[in-house]
């Protein structure tokens, strides 16, 4: 596992984050875009990698894949197989969906999990749920705030604006990787996440926007 | 079947034997999980039997390992309250635990004990001791954890913040239109009965939490994390408990204006985004009605569009189901205007008093806000935005940044309501407002615990962030049904408010008061940063509205110490000049406007200070201080500069200053430069001596400005004219001016004093010389000799060349010579005469005066035809004043060279001048003058002298007389003489009887040379000769003896008859009295 922590080049290192492992085990992510296809899918894929306990879900009413116009996008229920997509857009066309990579993308997630999830619909409980937009936060939080809390678990809820783009994605997966590790790292999360955010934000250069909800 | 209970006993022994000694609390706790799932839901029954063993393992070392034990017994608890008894105990002991995390487990855990709890207690037909003992442990349990808010953990305070929240669910009621979940125990549930767990006090308790709650929410140094929680609880209560909608929706409103200081930009960013969700859930539940119109203003600000806020509103019905229940037994009021409203409202609250609900609803927020709605006039606003300007941080607050959306409907009646509401939670904040004390007064009336808390101020930044809300505001798009209806409330406590006004105003007067004396007597010690501007700022604003004699006591206070007060002073005085003018908005929005015109003007406070100022004993200090007062107060009156004159007897150092005061201000403050001139002219005619010698130089300084040289001229001239009345007048006679007392008549002081300013500008400005002139004439004799021995200085600065002077000369005035002379004297003491001078001079004696003293000064400049025309004249002279005109004609006192008359010129004018015009005694005296330079008649001189009278046709009466005396002076000229003398022979000498008296008087002296001479007369003459000098014969006679014969025969007979006697002289001349011609004194040798 050591191992295979320092062959990803990951800059979080292994000397102050090691011993905790099992820490970083414990804690629960889930990793959130739009359709959970791109974004979610990336980070998904590189923190399971690294040994996170990572989820990912989408947030919006169906999945959609770019189509071969920008008005006409390909639809498709939560639900839906990644399997299936794959067939389908191999069935539409081949060469486009090859082109713009959308069937690597698939082929990816199929290999992860059977399909994508919707955030909305499911009741498992994280210790951090990270989104991939404002949007996806909004609904989230929209989402949180809409159950009425029954343990008083908090769960924090960060976000982190990343474009929706393979190569975006792929910076964005390095970056939650990096939160990832900060936030396991710690001993108290609940006390220290705001000093750990502004560092991140610091480090990265990005704004992140936080809050705290309870399940 | 009955094999498998064995098993499941069984297997849970042998879980708990493995997990006792499993080294990883990993597996441990994976394999304690696995007891508690066997022994809670597979098999209830074996809980009772197990729950201490896994119990036990809350002493283990692993903070993990017993965060589950308290995880199990919440389960155990939740499964069988028959636990609870055994359990509690334990939990008491793990809410002490050291690890936070294991705290916080047990914070989550109690929440739902304590709900187990009350409602075992509550479904209990009876209360058993043990009950008691339970709900006093949770009891315990509770208060440990109502402290833990603050708490040094963020995470537990986190989860006592949710745990203030599960307490204020369960101890109080639902309403009709709360949101809960179903089934949830609460209060509703609780019997009244129960003894244990009065229902009434615990609601009171909720409350008392929610207080707390709210507090902590507007504490300052609250951590991003722990203020969104506490925004979440509070919309959730507000949301299950309508009944404090108002408190939660008035203290996000406040929160909104005053984010605690210490967020980041981006957690800055993610509080208001939690804000803005927080609202629109408060918006979408169906009591938050009354309030719509306060949270779609947060949500404008927030950056919500109108159409998104119209998105988020409950539905139409639902509403209108809401205000139906509100209105009951209420007529309908949709669309009258707003004060009749407002006033049916008032009658109505008269006529039966608001429910306790109404009251709350009210808050100070909405108070504060109706009584600034009224104060927002455009010049106000226009004011209170340049006020804080000042106050406005060097960089862009992240908040500001964050919150910015530009202002689209400024200054409609929404905006107006808006920045009302905005400034309002401000002023609620920070404590003040009439919201605040009526909320007071009514909290100590109805005497429950107060909620002020939740107004905790955050002060600190908060003025920074008074100012970015100013700006932030945005346009509010309210349905107007809405907004009416948010009045309606409002217009209930509008009698309260009435009531309360009037005291305000007095204990505000007298607060101010207060505050002013305080913060005058510490504004001297040092404050940090700004504090001390803004004291001066706020002290400003006071000192302008107190009466006159707390501005007389002001005015001493602030000149004890001078020096230091005097920025105060100083913005004092602006604010009271503004206030005159009407410049100062501020002061109209605080009402002292109209009061000024009962009051103290700016002038009169001015001039009150001034006087003061003067009256002090004179000091650096003191001058330096009036200087500053004169230079920089924004305007001085024209008679407090004239009140500078009594530093005139405060001793020189003083009167320099003021001086320099006097100059300062003319320079710079053109308007004033009159009576600033005025008076430092006043202070050159001072008494003492060093005082104008400090005073003049300045002035005429100034005056190298022609304006300011017109406003001196005319004082000095002022001055000048004093000196024709009989007395110093009274206006120089002041105690300031060092004269206490006024003489009877002139003396040589008070003439100078008149005199010297005119004489120091005369060379500046030479047409005042006119003026002089005029005086002169008419003044007393004392002024008259004052003025002429002072004249010099000034007259030499003009020069000759002075084109006034010229013109003063050609037109003297009468009675005015003695004036002219001087002048004429001092000009050509050391130089010679101009021209244009000596033409002026001429035309003047020529024309009216006749003196010809007159031309004395400029006898150089004549021709030497005039001189000699006037010379008899000036013969007849003090013997000094001839002196110093044959002075001034041999050119001694000055070497300029060019005099019209030569000495011998002279000395020959002298011998010719005619009898009639001067007897010969002065002539005498005349050439005796000359004969007494004997470096200017030299025997050279002298001897030219005597060849030019030698060519006159007729010889001067004078001639043998100074021929004698050049003999006299230089014997050497002796052969030179007895040429003369022959030659006169030749000229038939004694018919002129003078002359021939003088030539046989010069035989005598000249002795054996004149015998030659003699011999050559004709006989007769040379009788004569012998009858008036007969010693002369006998020597003659023996010389003749010693004469050769040859040289004998050439003496004619007849002579020598004469000469031995033989004819005695009976000529016909009379010999002339000896007096008539006096001889001049022998000589020494």
């Amino acid at each position: 596992m050591k191992n295979c922590w320092e062959a990803t080049g990951c800059e979080v290192s292994t000397e102050r984050h090691g011993r905790r492992f099992t820490k970083m085990a414990e804690l629960s992510f889930a990793v959130i875009c739009s359709s959970n296809m791109n974004r979610s899918m990336e980070a998904h894929a590189f923190l399971s990698k690294k040994g996170f306990n990572v989820r990912s879900f989408g947030t919006g009413d169906k999945v959609k894949l770019p189509g071969p116009a920008p008005d006409k996008p390909n639809c498709y229920e939560f639900g839906t197989s990644y399997d299936d997509i794959y067939n389908d857009l191999l069935k539409k066309d081949k060469t486009l969906y090859t082109q713009n990579g959308l069937l690597h993308m698939l082929d990816r997630n199929r290999r992860i999990k059977p399909d994508p999830e919707r955030f909305q619909i499911s009741k498992d409980k994280f210790d951090i749920i990270i989104t991939c937009e404002e949007r996806v936060y909004d609904q989230v939080l929209e989402c949180l705030e809409a159950r009425i809390p029954e343990e008083n678990t908090p769960v924090h809820v960060i976000n982190i604006d990343i474009q929706d783009n393979h190569e975006e994605a792929t910076i964005g997966a390095f970056m939650i990787c990096e939160l990832a590790a900060l936030l396991s790292g710690t001993e108290d999360l609940d006390n220290d996440i705001d000093e750990l955010l502004h560092e991140f934000e610091t480090k990265c250069q990005r704004n992140v926007l936080h809050c705290v909800q309870f399940y | 079947m009955s094999e498998q209970e064995p098993t499941v006993r069984e297997r849970v022994v042998e879980l708990l034997n493995t997990a006792a000694f499993l080294p990883s609390e990993k597996e441990k706790i994976a394999t304690l999980a696995k007891v508690q799932e066997l022994i809670i839901h597979l098999d209830p029954q074996l809980l009772d039997s197990f729950f201490e063993d896994v119990a036990a393992f809350q002493k283990d070392r692993n903070s993990d390992v017993r965060k589950f034990v308290v995880g199990f017994i919440e389960e155990a608890c939740k499964k069988d309250v028959a636990m609870l008894p055994r359990l509690v105990p334990n939990m008491q002991l793990l809410v002490l635990d050291e690890a936070v995390s294991v705290v916080k487990r047990v914070v989550q855990a109690v929440v739902q004990l304590h709900r187990a709890t009350l409602a075992w207690l509550a479904a209990a037909r009876t209360t058993t001791p043990e009950m008691e003992q339970v709900w006093h442990i949770i009891t315990t349990m509770k208060n440990t954890i109502l402290t833990m808010i603050d708490h040094d953990n963020d995470g537990v305070r986190t989860q006592a913040i949710k745990f203030l929240e599960a307490m204020v669910l369960l101890q109080t009621y639902t309403e009709p239109d709360s949101v809960t979940r179903e089934g949830e125990f609460n209060l509703d549930h609780v019997p009244l009965t129960l003894k244990v767990a009065r229902p009434r006090k615990l609601e009171e308790e909720a409350r008392m939490v929610l207080g707390k709650l709210l507090a902590f929410q507007g504490s300052i140094h609250i951590s991003s994390v722990n203020l969104m929680t506490c925004m979440s609880s509070l919309t959730i209560i507000a949301r299950a408990r309508p009944q404090f909608l108002g408190k939660v929706v008035n203290a996000l409103e406040i929160l909104h204006a005053n984010l605690p200081p210490t967020l980041t930009k981006s957690q800055v960013n993610s509080v208001r985004k939690h804000l803005k969700i927080q609202m629109i859930n408060l918006l979408k539940h169906p009591a938050s009605y009354d309030y719509h119109y306060n949270i779609t203003t947060v949500l404008t600000d927030l950056g919500m569009s109108s159409s998104e806020i119209n998105k988020a509103m409950p539905s139409k019905d639902s509403m209108k189901r809401w205000i139906r229940k509100d209105k009951v037994g209420e007529e309908p009021i949709e669309s009258a205007p707003k004060k009749p409203r407002i006033e049916k409202e008032e009658k109505k609250g008269k006529a039966e008093e608001p429910p306790a609900a109404v009251v709350e609803k009210t808050s100070a927020l909405d108070i504060t806000q109706r009584w600034l709605v009224e104060k927002l006039t455009p010049e106000n606003v226009a004011n209170l935005v340049l006020v804080s300007m000042i106050n406005l941080p060097d960089e862009m607050p992240p908040l500001f940044s964050a919150g910015y959306s530009p202002i689209t409907a400024a200054g409609t009646q929404a905006q107006i309501q808006h920045v009302a509401r905005l400034l309002s939670s401000q002023l609620t904040a920070g404590g003040v407002g009439p919201g605040v004390e009526q909320v007071k007064d009514d909290e100590m009336k109805a005497g429950y615990d107060s909620d002020d808390e939740s107004n905790i101020s955050r002060l600190v930044g908060g003025r920074v962030q008074e100012e970015s809300i100013l700006v932030q505001s945005g346009p509010v798009l309210v349905p107007a049904g809405l907004a009416v209806r948010g009045a309606r409330h409002k217009a209930k406590t509008m009698k309260l408010e009435e009531v309360t006004k009037p005291m305000n105003a007095t204990a505000s007067a007298k607060m101010q008061q207060l505050l002013l004396q305080r913060l005058l007597k510490n504004h001297k010690t040092p404050l940090l940063g700004s504090g001390a501007k803004d004291c001066v700022r706020i002290l400003t604003v006071l000192m302008g509205s107190i009466s006159p004699n707390e501005c007389e006591e002001l005015e001493d206070f602030l000149l004890e110490d001078m020096t230091s007060n005097c920025d105060l002073l100083f913005s004092w005085l602006f604010s009271e000049y503004a206030t005159d003018h009407d410049f100062s908005q501020v002061n109209r929005f605080l009402g002292n406007a109209g009061k000024k015109d009962k009051e103290k003007q700016y002038s009169d406070i001015m001039s009150s200070i001034m006087m003061k100022a003067l009256a002090k004993e004179a000091s650096k200090e003191r001058d330096e201080f009036l200087s500053r007062l004169f230079l920089e107060a924004p305007h001085v009156p024209e008679n407090l500069i004239s009140s500078l004159v009594r530093c005139g007897s405060q001793g020189s150092d003083s009167v320099l200053a003021a001086a320099n005061t006097l100059k300062d201000i003319t320079r710079w403050r053109p308007p004033a430069s009159r009576p600033a001139l005025e008076v430092l002219a006043i202070l050159a005619t001072h008494e003492q001596e060093t005082v104008r010698d400090q005073v003049i130089p300045i002035l005429v300084e100034l005056c190298e400005q022609e304006t300011y040289m017109e406003i001196v001229s005319e004082s000095a001239t002022k001055f000048l004219k004093y000196l024709l009345l009989e007395a110093p007048p009274e206006a120089l006679c002041t105690h300031d001016l060092g004269r206490p007392i006024q003489p009877e008549e002139w003396t040589e002081a008070s003439v100078k004093a008149c005199l010297y300013l005119h004489l120091a500008l005369l060379p500046l400005n030479q047409s005042m010389i006119h003026d002089l002139a005029q005086v002169y004439v008419k003044t007393v004799n004392e002024a008259k000799r004052s003025i002429l021995r002072l004249l010099e200085g000034p007259i030499r600065h003009m020069g000759m060349e002075s084109p006034q002077l010229l013109k003063l000369v050609e037109t003297c005035p009468k009675g005015g010579e003695t004036l002219i002379t001087r002048i004429i004297h001092i000009l050509t003491e050391k130089a010679p005469p101009s021209e244009a001078l000596v033409c002026r001079v001429r035309e003047l004696y020529n024309r009216r005066v006749s003196d010809v003293r007159f031309l004395i000064p400029v006898l150089t400049g004549l021709s030497k035809k005039e001189v000699i025309a006037v010379l008899p004249k000036l013969i007849k002279l003090n013997p000094h004043v001839v002196k110093e005109v044959f002075n001034r004609l041999w050119g001694v006192t000055l070497d300029t060279g060019a005099s019209p008359l030569t000495p011998v010129d002279l000395l020959v004018a002298l011998h010719l001048i005619d009898n009639d015009k001067c007897d010969v005694k002065t002539v005498i005296k005349a050439t005796g003058l000359c004969f007494g330079e004997r470096n200017i008649y030299t025997a050279e001189v002298l001897a030219f002298v005597l060849q030019q009278l030698m060519e006159q046709p007729s010889l001067p009466t004078l001639f043998m007389r100074t021929v004698i005396q050049t003999l006299t002076h230089y014997p050497k000229l002796l052969g030179f003489i007895m040429n003369v003398l022959q030659r006169l022979i030749s000229r038939q000498v004694w018919k002129q009887r003078k002359v021939w008296e003088g030539f046989i008087k010069c035989c005598q002296r000249a002795g054996a040379q004149s015998f030659t001479v003699l011999l050559q007369l004709p006989p007769p003459q040379l009788a004569d000769v012998f009858s008036v000098a007969p010693d002369l014969r006998s020597r003659l006679l023996s010389h003749i003896a010693t004469l050769t014969e040859n040289q004998r025969a050439h003496i004619p007979p007849s002579l020598m008859d004469v000469i031995e006697g033989r004819v005695t002289a009976e000529l016909s001349h009379p010999v002339p009295h000896p007096s008539e011609v006096p001889l001049p004194p022998a000589p020494e040798s």
